[in-house]
């Protein structure tokens, strides 16, 4: 896969001068076409500035970025970078800034002067798309948060971005919520080739990504698939990042001389890895 | 005696308008001293609008909340005092921050108690040290903290009001997993060091099951259940049916009942797990 997005030795502080605390410190990643890539970290590690560095929202103190070929340093192009990749926030109720969900959705288009006609076609792909159509009528401030930030995310789609960015999109949503938005997700990536960008304290959606990049004190500190991740308590427990109880059930049972090869990931390779072993049993 | 008591609760909002809606219907509870309870259930389900009645925000349409045996309403221009018994911490209450300095911010409440100066300079130590904020951030703004220390100084400014109860909606919500643990444990070791009664609400089955003796389950302003963490969470039928899920360990273990006769439904934690499977293994 062709690189989409390259980050070169990316640092960043708030202040100019050489003393300044490095928010980043020397990051280097690239990120595929197409690909569904996971940031952990704790907070205050980094992440929510380096995501904003993906689509110009902030520049490289040094360092380059760049989205498509394209250096977000390069003021020519920041329109081009900022509809080929989108962002969404925490907060839903920031997010939306019309009373009705589809002058919502088109507010985007709106202002990248999309004609009227091919607007509605839009809207309408977006909101099917996020499985929000139904209410497109509605108003805006009657929906709960899973549904506002499936909104959000179709007036991202709307602008037909090829990847979006997502800051813990899921933290103020409750489980009903946040399942919706994951979906929305794991739908745009695989069925539509959307390049996603996603942080997370949610380890349970972390591991839907290809790849998880793990920040600490503006570093990255490891990028692998997230069986390799999850597979490695020790780094897990040393970076402070919670381990998902199933994966964590299957290492005790391990070291408790159960004879399980694989890791789980999810609750139902847990069942599986489980119920194998104890059928095997009798 | 109960520390609260809940009978005949009863809340409709906007009622006589067309608009009515009943949150709440015909709600009983009986809370102790000294107990951790976690306060469940979907969006819409009812758990804060019980919250703002257990802190005198709203009033009851039916029924009465008692504190001490006391009823709450009882006397409606005393009610201040039922709010610095009962101390409330909203979801995101950094966002309520407005201080010049951290000091002042937690300083707010016990200064509204009417204390003396001393006294409050002791019950901001307190607050500090139970929420294990470090004291050199005292004296800074708290605009200049990170989202994780501007979440501890809003709730040291509520338990420096030193309330007898202490509810707290989502107070983890947003927080990195060590920040979360932290901050868990602080209010659990809050609880039980100082003897006080503290209801969580929570979407976090998995630290609801770890941290309460008891449960209370609400689906459209009704209560479910009221019980222990087992009995509420091997009832995973009636939990799927007002959409909540169990721990994830508790549905693993459902799923190996098949393979595993006779394994407990009121596994909820990891080591518990670990140890039932270990058992199984061995007397085979």
């Amino acid at each position: 896969m062709k690189s989409f997005i390259d980050i070169i030795d990316l640092n960043f502080s708030y202040n100019e001068d050489n003393n300044a605390k490095k928010i980043l410190n020397g990051i280097n990643l690239n990120i595929k076409k197409g690909e569904f890539l996971a940031i952990l970290g704790c907070n205050g590690s980094g992440k929510s500035t380096l995501i904003k560095h993906l689509n110009a929202m902030l520049l490289p103190t040094k360092g380059n970025v760049f989205v498509k070929g394209m250096n977000t340093k390069d003021e020519r192009k920041i329109y081009d970078i900022r509809s080929t990749v989108g962002l969404i926030l925490q907060n839903p109720d920031n997010q939306i800034v019309a009373s009705i969900v589809e002058d919502d959705v088109a507010f985007g288009p709106e202002n990248l002067g999309v004609a009227p006609k091919v607007i509605r076609e839009r809207v309408d792909m977006a909101l099917k798309l996020v499985d929000m159509y139904d209410y497109r009528k509605s108003t805006t401030y009657s929906l709960s948060g899973g549904q506002k930030q499936r909104v959000a995310i179709a007036g991202i789609i709307a602008m037909q971005p090829e990847c979006i960015l997502l800051d813990e999109p899921t933290s103020m949503l409750d489980p009903e919520g946040r399942k919706e938005v994951l979906d929305t997700i794991k739908n745009l990536n695989k069925n539509f080739e959307i390049t996603i960008v996603l942080i997370t304290h949610y380890m349970e959606e972390a591991v839907n990504a290809d790849r998880i990049a793990i920040i600490n004190e503006g570093k990255i500190v490891r990028v692998n698939t997230p069986r390799a991740i999850f597979s490695d308590i020790i780094f897990l427990k040393e970076y402070q990042l919670s381990i998902p109880p199933v994966v964590e059930l299957i290492h005790k049972l391990r070291l408790n001389g159960i004879n399980l090869n694989n890791i789980a990931l999810d609750e139902k390779e847990c069942i599986n890895i489980l119920k194998n072993y104890f059928n095997s049993f009798e | 005696m109960a520390k609260l008591e809940i009978k005949n609760l009863t809340y409709i909002y906007s009622e006589g308008t067309p608009a009515a809606k009943k949150a709440l219907n015909n709600i009983n509870l009986r809370i102790k001293q000294n107990e951790f309870i976690g306060l469940i259930g979907r969006t819409g389900s009812g758990k804060s609008t019980l919250a703002k009645h257990l802190n005198a925000l709203l009033k009851p349409t039916e029924g009465k909340i008692l504190l001490d045996g006391e009823d709450f309403w009882h006397k409606p221009k005393k009610i201040r005092n039922v709010r610095f018994k009962v101390g409330m911490v909203f979801q995101y209450p950094e966002h309520q921050l407005f201080e010049e300095t951290v000091y002042k911010d937690i300083a707010f409440g016990p200064s509204n108690m009417g204390l003396l100066e001393d006294e409050i300079e002791k019950k901001i130590h307190m607050a500090c040290e139970f929420i294990n904020l470090d004291f050199n951030l005292l004296y800074k703004s708290p605009f200049e903290l990170s989202g994780g220390e501007k979440r501890k100084v809003a709730i040291a400014g509520v338990i420096a009001m030193d309330p007898e109860i202490l509810i707290l909606d989502e107070p983890t919500a947003g927080l990195d997993p060590k920040s979360r643990e932290q901050l868990l444990c602080q209010l659990h070791y809050y609880y039980k060091s100082r003897e006080k009664t503290v209801i969580l609400i929570s979407h976090n089955m998995d630290d609801i099951a770890k941290y309460s003796d008891r449960i209370i389950v609400l689906d459209d302003g009704n209560l479910i259940m009221f019980d222990s963490p087992k009995r509420v969470f091997s009832q995973i039928d009636l939990l799927k049916s007002v959409g909540l899920e169990p721990p994830q360990i508790t549905s693993v273990m459902r799923s190996l009942l098949e393979v595993v006769p006779g394994l407990s439904d009121e596994i909820l934690t990891v080591d518990e797990a670990v140890e039932a499977l270990l058992n199984f293994v061995k007397n085979r």
